[in-house]
């Protein structure tokens, strides 16, 4: 469904969801429409907390040209 | 030489008092703008804390010393511990102490000094920016909940950045930064904070950024006190956090970011969500949704089995029994019916078979009358037909009976009984 949601409105939206779920004189359909798109919206939440490419890198100049790289390497000599 | 004449006024001299010199000296200090207001920079010596709150020391350099005077209601504003020995910059206004026929410096502000004219930058650029709306709370952005990846501008060795990956990492262990290198102090460290931070928001997803370095003196942070950068930070197209390692002093970087933290640690804190947290929050949510949802369908359920069970819903299955029924009466009143109908034939029958009987010479014989045939078989009707001494059949209703003629009588009709 609507991946382009940030966690943030994604939380949003099933905060929404649960509250009109808890809170509204609801028909079985929309409820059971609520219910869907709730689970939809922490499947979505937990697939971005659980992401796991976890990584630190840094902004490097070359030839007036920006990359990232990743910092590992060189994390060992400046934290030690 | 010494001269014993005593000198004595002459006739047209005045002779003051004490005091009126006093009050002449003041007079000329008074009227002398400068002094009205001035900063002096000297070192501290003889420094009395009294238990009034006031502040007494006398300002020093290598050739002339000024009593100076702090009143409370000043030396309680005060943002650090003035003592003997330290150089500090002094704002005031001088005057005569009558009592004493002292001029004394009144201070309403010091600061140590070194960073003293620096320190005057940093109001002066404070109040300018504030005034010109940069520092307004209404301007602060709140932070993503989630961000997808971090910025940090800081020196890439040294403390902050160890302590803003140690820290980040434990709260979200899939936390992507995105670290751009900067001097964070000399005379180069602003340009170089300033283009740190327009590089690393261009990389896509990043969508918050840390600012900032270590702790140390406060001549080192001064890179985070520069005008420019304090407008790059505002113009950032994504929140930033400054994190001036110094918990007490704010710098105009802190002023100009949507947040300050107080140390690297603390700016990854704020802006690195906790993990645990998070994932328990979306757990809470489903569990008050999976449980609102059971709810509802029970109360469903329930409605429904309610509904069922009116009268109007039990209609068809009623109608259907009552069909049923009718039916079965129906077939009961058919089987009814055809019986009576066999019944009524039978006794018809069995009517007329009587009727028949009636009508048959058998049925005579059974109401005793019996029926005489000579032994050829002639059914005699006259006892001229026989012959005395003759043997005759008689058919009674049930057997019969062979008899001998005795005698006969000759005559009318019946009534004549036969004697055996």
């Amino acid at each position: 469904m609507e991946t382009k949601l940030s966690f943030e409105q994604a939380l949003q939206r099933l905060e929404e969801v649960v509250r009109e779920l808890e809170g509204g004189d609801l028909s079985l359909e929309q409820a059971l429409a609520l219910f869907q798109e709730g689970v939809a919206l922490a499947r979505l939440c937990e697939a971005q907390l659980d992401r796991a490419e976890a990584q630190i890198e840094k902004l490097l100049e070359e030839d007036g040209q920006i990359l990232t790289v990743p910092l590992e390497q060189d994390t060992g000599e400046s934290t030690k | 030489m010494y001269r014993s004449e005593r000198l004595l006024p002459g006739a047209g001299e005045h002779v003051l008092s004490v005091r009126e010199l006093t009050q002449v000296v003041k007079q000329l200090l008074d009227q002398e703008p400068l002094l009205a207001s001035l900063w002096v920079q000297g070192e501290i010596s003889n420094f009395k804390h009294h238990t009034s709150g006031h502040l007494y020391f006398t300002l020093k350099d290598a050739y002339s010393q000024v009593r100076c005077v702090m009143f409370r209601s000043h030396a309680q504003r005060l943002r650090f511990r003035p003592a003997d020995g330290m150089q500090v910059l002094v704002h005031g206004s001088v005057t005569v102490y009558e009592r004493d026929g002292l001029y004394q410096l009144y201070c309403t502000a010091m600061e140590p000094a070194g960073i003293g004219t620096l320190y005057l930058q940093y109001e002066q650029l404070k109040a300018r920016l504030a005034a010109e709306g940069l520092f307004d709370p209404a301007l602060k952005r709140p932070l993503p909940l989630l961000p997808r990846k971090v910025g940090v501008v800081t020196a890439l060795t040294g403390a902050a950045i160890r302590d803003i990956i140690t820290v980040s990492r434990r709260r979200f262990p899939g936390i992507h930064l995105v670290i751009s290198p900067a001097l964070v102090q000399g005379e180069e460290a602003p340009a170089s904070l300033i283009q740190a931070l327009q590089r690393v928001v261009q990389v896509p997803g990043v969508d918050v950024v840390i600012i900032g370095r270590g702790g140390g003196s406060l001549e080192d942070l001064w890179a985070f006190n520069d005008e420019a950068l304090a407008r790059a930070i505002r113009a950032c197209p994504v929140p930033v956090v400054s994190a001036v390692g110094h918990e007490t002093d704010f710098t105009i970087a802190d002023f100009a970011a949507d947040l300050r933290a107080p140390t690297p640690s603390a700016a990854a804190e704020l802006v690195v969500p906790s993990r645990a947290e998070l994932k328990g929050e979306v757990e809470s949510l489903r569990l008050r949704m999976i449980t609102q949802m059971n709810r509802l369908l029970e109360t469903k359920r329930l409605q429904v089995r309610a509904l069922a069970q009116r009268p109007v819903l039990q209609r068809p299955e009623g109608r259907l029994l009552q069909d049923r029924q009718r039916l079965d009466e129906l077939v009961r009143r058919l089987g009814y019916a055809a019986g009576h109908l066999v019944g009524t034939r039978r006794k018809e029958l069995a009517a007329l078979a009587g009727r028949l009987d009636a009508l048959s010479p058998l049925a005579v014989l059974g109401r005793g009358y019996s029926i005489t045939r000579r032994m050829d078989g002639q059914v005699v009707k006259d006892a001229r037909q026989v012959a005395v001494g003759e043997r005759v059949s008689v058919l009674l209703h049930r057997g019969r009976l062979t008899c001998l003629v005795e005698s006969r009588e000759e005559g009318g009709e019946g009534g004549n009984e036969v004697e055996l």
